[in-house]
């Protein structure tokens, strides 16, 4: 029987190695035995022996506690303690406490050394990334844009924003906006030009689009202080409202104004939130007082959420779409440079950006956690990158491997992949398949009743266990590789796995008008084929005609739209077009010509509806004549039926001045006008007037009838 | 109520254009004060709903119109929250399950009984004032609820409905709306009085037709005063909108609206996605190529981003189709070819159903198409 005595404290500096080295075995047990006994009895006095359950004796000493410095130790390869090195390491220990202010720099230094000492050695090396990472936070943190030229995207939409957020110079600052900047309908507004028509900003876009940098980066830039709200403060109605408020009133403690910018509106399952800010809104048209002299920027994701239907009408909608990979790799190469990342080619970055769909955020994520180790091979674990390049996996042959075993390694990896990988690899096999070489309509065909069993294995697959169906998930991709992997040179090119952005969008706002018509209980009865097929298209003919312009019995037919608008609800609203965010067009709430397959109509009928909603203003404006004269008419008569009587009794102050008056004279006059001061003497009771009446901190003030009139 | 179709619709059952046998029976019915529940079908347009309306009318009086939105939440079993529009008046519920797609059942279950738990108090009198006579002999204490697009009822909300339809006939009565009784279930077909609402004739559409014109002086200019001209056109709106008479209407007022002077040649207006449909099958059928698949594929992601549901276009895209082969000359008597082709279309038809990524679906039936016809030529 051996026993062996194994330093458990050592373990614990996260670099030693426990076991022992097989030469040592060699040497005589007895005096390792006593060397490590010995070097023991310096840590602790009495080690505890315990028989493991192979026999082995060993010994057990207290942990003892460990400093973070002992990291320092260089040399770890030796089981024993040396005595000397553990002197040494102690004078280490007790330099870098007398040199405190300068230990960063020792501790750069030691690294640096270290890893000369031991060249090659790899540790070390990746040591270093590690450290800073530590220093210098998320990498998507580091390299947020500072200022608007650093901003990727869409520059339209940039300056969109930019330009909105000037409009509000003059409220803000008294600075007039640079009139390049105003646009039309400012400029010619009987309002003025101070503030932008819609007050709140609201932009939309995917994550990871740069949302939330725009709206800091522009309002840092214009001089505000920045006040943000999201998603993880407290948004109940009550408490929210203070902190909007003290952000929209008030200025901040460094002299700025503040812009308020709230992330996450779509996030807020707190209806008190949203309706704090239309109520803002609604103050700020209805009352004078009560404008808005703040900007305030709202941020979400999902702009149809049922959440914001009614804030969305009230705010300028700037859509973010992702922005170009050329963009985004630029960007990328960048940070790699700076980051010294010099292992990531362009492949790389290539692969990374379609992976995760334009996502910069995710993309910056990525590259800060796999640092130098990011290729583009297949990494059955890393399914977000996996998919992308599985594809390719799919539809090309690689030269190195036989399709055997190619086959072999797409089965592997599908068959660890997640569903909604499956779900991307089967929707790209699809958008890919069209485009091979080797496909014929009957191959297509064939390929189509795969496409249908894949599908409905997905359709399934929550109603079943993972283990019952989830083992078919795979067989669709794979009859894909089989049938269409093909030896082809310019891969590059043909995988063309177009994301339908777009088309979800399309798909999305309509969901949401057709919601919106069918709240009408004209509209809410018909079946909803007929709705979409027939009434809407056939409606929009109704209302704008395709042939322009008509001069016979003109008047009539722009009546009859007007009224079958006004009947079905519908407003009339400028919305950008999507190719340019200066150009408004009119177009009708909610969007009727989005059931148009068609939708070139769109600028053809703008200037006729901008007719249909002159002609509804004028209509509603000759009623509002109408109201008003009306009521004029009935002021006039009841200003002179209560003229008299309104002059007696001007305000209630007046009412009770008059009557106390009354009542001091008389009472002046019976004493004999000894009490001058008032109707109470000094004895009797006095009248105490509760202030701030019927809130929580009421206080009690002593006033005295003077006081009371003259307050007002 | 501005459109012509919402505006000249028929408020009550005497003022019914056509269909006067229906009419009558249904006069009966509501003199009798008490009624079963009604399964009322045919294709659209042809004037259930206006019949329904019209009946209630009957019963209840004008209060049965003043209709509301009401958006009611339920609540799955997996806990997620639905929100569900019900149309109501006082006196009655309107309905459309499908909207709800698989979680119909919930709707039927806790809404029906919801309202069959609760004893309705009647105010008629108070409502009707006038006519009061009428009412008070007999009292209608039950709500009816209508049914909208009640084929496509789940199997799991039939059953639902099944029984429900017996326990609180004391309080409800049902009316189920469809465009035909394939898929309701036996059992409340046993339980239903089944009336079915054909298409007008053309003769009747252009009688309906004609009254609207009478009464809309300025657009009545529009059209042609000729007698012979008018039926002409008014054949060809009835063709063109496949004698749906709402649809008619509303071409009417399209071709009003859009053009200076309409007369028997006038173009007809007609929604742009079929026209869309039609320019597709046309092609599939001449060129059937991997090229073509990959055009048709964009106008199908066009289609369906405009949110046209997907059996409808595989609906109006096989209908092309078979109208395309009669002129296409190499294959003009081959009857296998449509055989092969129906059959293609009902399952991918099958498919759509049981699947969810329509896109794959509706190409599908474009390359089998192409599959079948290119087929049937190299033979």
């Amino acid at each position: 029987m051996s026993s062996l005595s194994l330093d458990f404290s050592k373990s614990l500096l996260g670099t030693g190695n426990v076991e022992l080295p097989s030469k040592e075995t060699n040497l005589s047990l007895s005096s390792i035995k006593h060397d490590i006994r010995y070097s023991s009895t310096i840590y602790v006095a009495s080690p505890k022996e315990a028989i493991l359950s192979s026999g082995h004796q060993i010994w057990l000493k207290p942990k003892k506690k460990t400093d973070d410095k002992d990291i320092l130790k260089v040399d770890e390869s030796s089981q024993l303690i040396d005595m000397g090195k553990l002197r040494r390491k102690l004078e280490i220990d007790a330099l870098i406490k007398k040199q405190e202010p300068s230990r960063k720099g020792r501790f750069e230094k030691t690294f640096g050394n270290g890893g000369n000492g031991t060249t090659g050695n790899n540790q070390m090396d990746n040591n270093r990334p590690v450290d800073r990472r530590k220093i210098n936070s998320l990498w998507t943190e580091k390299y947020r844009p500072k200022s608007f030229f650093d901003l990727l995207g869409n520059e339209n939409t940039n300056r969109r924003v930019l330009e909105w957020l000037n409009q509000w110079n003059e409220t803000v600052f008294g600075r007039p906006t640079p009139e390049k900047l105003l646009p039309e309908y400012m400029k010619t507004s009987k309002e003025g030009s101070d503030r932008p028509f819609h007050r709140i900003l609201l932009i939309h876009g995917a994550p990871g689009t740069g949302k939330t940098s725009i709206a800091h980066v522009i309002a840092k830039q214009l001089g505000y202080e920045i006040s943000e709200i999201n998603a993880s403060d407290e948004r109940a109605g009550t408490r929210v409202r203070e902190k909007v408020k003290n952000s929209v009133e008030n200025v901040s403690l460094s002299g700025k104004p503040v812009c308020l910018i709230v992330d996450e509106v779509d996030g807020a399952s707190e209806h008190g939130f949203v309706s704090c800010l239309t109520d803002l809104l609604y103050q700020d048209r209805k009352s004078k007082g009560k404008i808005l002299k703040r900007p305030i920027i709202a941020i979400c994701n999902d702009v149809y959420a049922p959440a914001l239907e009614k804030l969305r009408p009230q705010c300028e909608v700037v859509p973010f779409r992702k922005c170009n990979s050329r963009q985004i790799k630029a960007r990328l190469r960048k940070i790699c440079q700076k980051e010294s990342l010099g292992g990531i080619n362009e492949k790389v970055l290539e692969a990374l950006v379609a992976s995760t769909n334009g996502d910069v955020r995710s993309c910056i994520n990525f590259l800060q956690f796999h640092g130098n180790e990011c290729d583009d091979t297949i990494d059955g674990k890393d399914t977000q990158v996996a998919w992308y390049l599985l594809l390719g996996e799919i539809f090309s042959r690689s030269g190195k491997s036989s399709r055997q075993q190619q086959l072999e390694k797409i089965r592997k990896i599908l068959s660890l992949a997640a569903p909604s990988v499956l779900d991307h690899v089967i929707r790209g096999c699809f958008n890919a398949m069209l485009e091979c070489e080797t496909a014929s309509l009957r191959r297509l065909d064939q390929m189509s009743s795969w496409l249908y069993f894949q599908d409905s294995v997905s359709c399934k697959y929550m109603a079943f266990d993972r283990e019952d169906i989830g083992s078919y998930g795979s067989t669709a991709t794979m009859k894909f590789a089989q049938t269409f992997n093909e030896i082809n040179t310019n891969s590059e090119q043909r995988l063309d796995f177009r994301s339908r952005d777009e088309f979800y969008e399309i798909k999305r706002t309509i969901r949401e008008v057709i919601r919106w018509l069918r709240k009408n209980p004209i509209l809410a009865g018909y079946r909803k084929n007929f709705f979409i097929g027939g009434l809407m298209p056939m409606l929009n003919y109704v209302l704008v005609p395709t042939e322009l312009p008509l001069r016979k019995f003109e008047a009539e037919r722009v009546s009859h739209g007007v009224e079958i608008a006004k009947s079905l609800g519908l407003y009339y609203g400028l919305e950008s077009t999507p190719e340019e965010f200066h150009k408004k067009v009119h177009v009708f709430r909610p969007r009727l010509g989005l059931f148009l397959v068609s939708e070139d109509t769109i600028g053809k009928q703008s200037a006729y509806i901008e007719r249909l909603q002159a002609h509804s203003i004028r209509e509603k404006e000759a009623k509002e004549v109408e109201i008003e004269r009306k009521r004029k008419i009935e002021e006039a008569a009841e200003r002179n039926d209560g003229n008299s009587k309104r002059q007696e009794s001007t305000s209630t102050i007046e009412f009770f001045r008059s009557k106390y008056q009354a009542m001091t004279e008389k009472l002046e006059k019976k004493d004999g006008g000894d009490r001058g001061r008032g109707v109470m003497g000094e004895n009797e009771n006095r009248i105490w007037v509760k202030y701030h009446e019927g809130f929580s901190n009421a206080v009690r003030k002593e006033i005295t009838w003077e006081g009371l009139f003259e307050r007002t | 109520m501005s459109l012509w179709a919402d505006k000249y619709r028929p408020k009550t059952l005497a003022d019914l254009d056509y269909h006067a046998d229906i009419s009558n029976k249904l006069k009966r019915l509501s003199t009798s004060g008490d009624f079963p529940h009604l399964l009322v079908y045919g294709p659209s347009g042809a004037g259930k709903k206006t019949r329904v309306m019209a009946l209630l009318r009957e019963l209840y009086g004008s209060g049965a119109e003043r209709l509301k939105v009401d958006v009611k939440t339920f609540q799955t079993s997996s806990s997620r929250k639905l929100e569900f529009n019900v149309i109501s008046s006082p006196f009655h519920l309107e309905i459309t399950p499908s909207d709800m797609g698989n979680n119909d059942r919930i709707v039927i279950q806790d809404l029906l009984k919801d309202v069959g738990q609760t004893e309705s108090i009647d105010f008629t009198g108070l409502l009707r004032g006038n006519d009061q006579k009428a009412v008070s002999s007999n009292k209608k204490k039950f709500k009816v609820v209508v049914i909208n697009e009640a084929e496509l009822l789940s199997r799991d909300a039939q059953a639902a409905l099944r029984r429900t339809m017996e326990k609180f006939s004391a309080n409800i009565r049902l009316i189920l709306v469809c465009n035909s009784t394939s898929s309701i279930i036996d059992p409340i077909k046993s339980r239903t009085l089944a009336i079915r609402v054909g298409l007008p004739t053309v003769e009747e559409s252009a009688k309906v037709f004609e009254e609207i014109l009478q009464r809309e002086h300025v657009a009545n200019k529009v059209f042609p005063a000729d007698e012979e001209e008018r039926r002409i056109l008014f054949g060809r709106v009835c063709e063109a909108a496949e004698q749906n008479l709402r649809m008619g209407i509303m071409m009417l007022e399209a071709l009003y609206m859009n053009n200076e002077k309409v007369s028997s040649g006038t173009e007809m207006i007609r929604p742009d996605w079929e026209i869309v449909i039609d320019e597709l099958a046309s092609g599939i059928i001449k060129d059937r190529s991997v090229v073509k698949l990959q055009h048709s594929r964009s106008v199908l992601y066009e289609l369906l981003a405009h949110a046209i549901p997907a059996k409808l276009i595989l609906k109006r895209l096989m209908l092309d189709l078979w109208t395309d082969l009669d002129s296409f000359g190499a294959l003009k008597d081959k009857d296998g070819v449509k055989r092969k082709m129906v059959s293609a279309a009902s399952t991918f038809d099958e498919r759509l159903s049981l699947g969810s990524k329509d896109i794959f679906h509706l190409e599908g039936f474009i390359t089998r198409v192409m599959v079948i016809v290119e087929g049937e030529l190299t033979k």
